[in-house]
């Protein structure tokens, strides 16, 4: 099924507004919607709210007591020996991983502690540059800090954190692109959205491999899902450039515009007839709003404050198509694709 | 109880289903009692589901793009050249857009995306202008809070009632700061703003739901979210002010977050021990203790609390977003060292965990 809300009227949360429209549609008569009011009024019950009450109190309790420590660190870290300094933070960061080692990487808390870790990893690459000025630039320490960081993840096998590991190598790729290629490159930003795009498409790619081959810890589709909303979104950054001032693009920015469209058809092909998703139809869809709406936007200059007033109301127009267009991709998606 | 997944389970708060409501109705005899009749069969009859958020959030970030641009083109045009004739368009385009929604024979989306649109920019127009015409910030919030006031009722439309909660309440952290007397407690504006906010913004939640949708056409959380966003962006500022300031704000919230236990312990059993209000009134004094004079703490814990209580998951996580925002923002307190609010957040986190250990053994116990 695509949709990411319940087809059937009996799975849908009972919300004070969907219950009124069920006694709308006659399913309820006023007696049976208020008492289906009360009920789901009622608060939960005692042991949900202890359950609540543990995982609330123990979340945010460790939250609260985890930073204090660290502003108290903070506090001091003027005063601290640089042995002192490294040494704190590498024994946080293996405290904190041993204790996500402890409780089980199959588990959630543990894999949270040892992501926990993997940002430490972080925090102690930046001591070590800010102790020894070592004279690294900051897309090396990105770059040790992803190769680093890597077993740890793939041990930990949890989705979230292999988001943060690919904005790692985002990091990387943006900075080295900056100190390295920056001056060679006739479009700076370019080439690199490009590189992003590939990046993003080919981790969302993998991912969805991964799912369809029943990789339990794979199992979300959220994390495809938002790989491949950032990977059009890069794009949108040569694509807009080209359309707004074409006659000055370089063949880069036009290959980023032919990117773009190429990438929204094949999302809009892809996951409206072989794999529904919405998300990503969502995705692609603005992105082509983004596009269209661009072509005028580029006559404002003449156009002044008619310009301002068409474009507004064609963006008006724009999105609303565009949700139309979604609404009944979604219900008939879940129908079966039809 | 609807299946819950994922990690933390235990902090969201279980949503029956429709089907698992009506199950329960049949089973516990209330319909019997109450003469109701359910039928099934008749929930295909059901409106299609609501967009999803991403859907919605497409929606409504072209609304105030447009919203946007259509102001501008009001301002580089010739059409308005007073003040005056600003604070007019902005109030016609207002009514016009209101009327638009009420009357309009057949809804879609496109006529929903250009009211909206151009009812944002029509109050965007009207403010500005009335602050200009009457060179007052006290007028323009003023007008601001009734205006969005007006429109959280008469303007049926989620995005526009968010937009309603969160502009008016913003508005009234102006008004009540430009109103401050001096002689009195400097920072007694800001507190107020964040009781006043909260005390608002809990109620679009507490009060139970009527049959008929009523005022607000089943959007009171709208309102609510659109109120919270102005608490947070009111509790921040608070931390820079001077000696005193969060004081009153945090008894307040200590106070209301005891008053939601007790309710809660009210609604779970019809005598509750005298033991367990006791429990609930020292955690939360307590918890005021350790976090004093910070209210973000106690805000971000009550409103999980109330989330919790009236199976909102949106505002369950809401509201631990929200802690951990403040928690950073806090660093940037230039009014306590470090040192002072280490002590605070390892205080208060010690007395959660404290809070906890109770809470299980009472459980334990019994």
């Amino acid at each position: 099924m695509s949709s990411i809300v319940p087809r059937d009227p009996r799975d849908r949360a009972a919300t004070p507004r969907l219950l009124r429209e069920a006694a709308r549609c006659g399913a309820l008569d006023a007696a049976a919607l208020a008492a289906a009011l009360t009920q789901i009024e009622r608060v939960p019950d005692a042991a949900a709210w202890r359950r609540f009450l543990g995982d609330l109190l123990l979340l945010a309790g460790a939250v609260l007591v985890a930073a204090g420590t660290i502003f108290f660190v903070a506090y001091n870290w003027a005063d601290l020996h640089r042995f002192g300094r490294l040494g704190l933070v590498a024994a946080a960061t293996a405290a904190v991983a041993l204790g996500g080692w402890r409780l089980g990487l199959e588990r959630t808390p543990g894999q949270v502690l040892l992501g926990a870790g993997v940002v430490g990893i972080g925090g102690m690459l930046a001591v070590h540059g800010q102790e020894y000025q070592t004279g690294a630039d900051p897309w090396q320490l990105f770059a040790l800090w992803a190769v680093l960081a890597w077993p740890w993840v793939a041990a930990a096998r949890f989705a979230l954190l292999w988001l943060l590991w690919i904005g790692l190598v985002d990091t990387t790729l943006i900075l080295a692109w900056g100190e390295l290629l920056h001056p060679l490159a006739p479009a700076p930003d370019a080439p690199l959205m490009l590189l992003l795009f590939a990046v993003h498409g080919l981790a969302a790619g993998l991912w969805e491999a991964g799912r369809g081959r029943g990789i339990g810890w794979m199992g979300t589709p959220w994390v495809e899902r938002l790989l491949t909303a950032a990977a059009l979104g890069v794009l949108w950054v040569p694509a807009l450039t080209t359309v707004l001032a074409p006659q000055r693009a370089t063949g880069w920015e036009w290959t980023g515009l032919v990117a773009l469209l190429g990438a929204v058809a094949f999302v809009l092909w892809r996951y409206r007839w072989r794999a529904p998703d919405l998300f990503r139809l969502a995705a692609a869809v603005a992105s082509l709003v983004a596009v269209v709406t661009a072509v005028p936007v580029s006559w404002l200059e003449e156009m002044e404050a008619l310009g301002f007033l068409l474009v507004g109301l064609l963006l008006v127009a724009e999105v609303a198509v565009a949700v139309t267009w979604l609404r009944r991709a979604d219900a008939t998606m879940g129908q079966g694709g039809a | 109880m609807t299946r819950q997944r994922g990690p933390l389970v235990g902090l969201l708060p279980p949503v029956p289903t429709v089907g698992e409501v009506l199950v329960r109705l049949a089973a516990s005899g209330e319909l019997g009692e109450a003469g109701g009749i359910a039928d099934e069969r008749l929930l295909h009859r059901l409106p299609a589901p609501t967009m999803p958020w991403f859907v919605r959030l497409l929606a409504g970030f072209g609304a105030w793009v447009a919203a946007l641009l259509i102001t501008l083109s009001l301002a580089l045009g010739e059409l308005i050249t007073t003040e005056k004739g600003q604070t007019i368009t902005g109030l016609v385009l207002v009514a016009v857009t209101v009327g638009l929604r009420h009357t309009a024979p057949r809804r879609s989306e496109f006529l929903d995306q250009l009211t909206l649109a151009l009812c944002l920019a029509g109050q965007l127009l009207a403010i500005f202008g009335v602050g200009q015409v009457a060179d007052s910030t006290i007028v323009a919030a003023l007008v601001t809070v009734v205006l969005e006031a007006l429109l959280a009722v008469v303007y049926p439309d989620q995005v526009q009632r968010f937009v309603s909660g969160l502009a008016g309440g913003l508005a009234l952290g102006v008004l009540l700061d430009e109103l401050e007397q001096p002689g009195l407690l400097e920072a007694w504006s800001a507190d107020l703003t964040v009781l006043l906010l909260a005390g608002a913004a809990a109620t679009a939640w507490w009060l139970p739901e009527p049959p008929e949708a009523g005022w607000l056409g089943g959007d009171r959380r709208a309102v609510g979210y659109g109120l919270i966003g102005a608490l947070t962006l009111s509790l921040m500022p608070l931390l820079g002010l001077g000696e005193g300031a969060g004081a009153v704000a945090t008894v307040g919230l200590a106070v209301a977050v005891a008053w939601l236990g007790g309710a809660v312990l009210l609604r779970l059993r019809r005598r509750p021990g005298a033991g367990s209000f006791a429990g609930v009134v020292m955690g939360t004094a307590l918890l005021a203790v350790a976090t004093f004079p910070v209210p973000g703490i106690l805000a971000a814990l009550g409103f999980a609390l109330l989330g919790f209580a009236v199976r909102d998951r949106l505002l369950v996580v809401v509201s631990l977003l929200f802690l951990a925002v403040f928690t950073s923002w806090f660093y940037y307190d230039l009014e306590l060292t470090l040192l002072a609010k280490s002590g605070i957040l390892v205080a208060s986190g010690l007395v959660l965990l404290g809070l906890r250990a109770g809470v299980l053994r009472r459980g334990d116990d019994r």
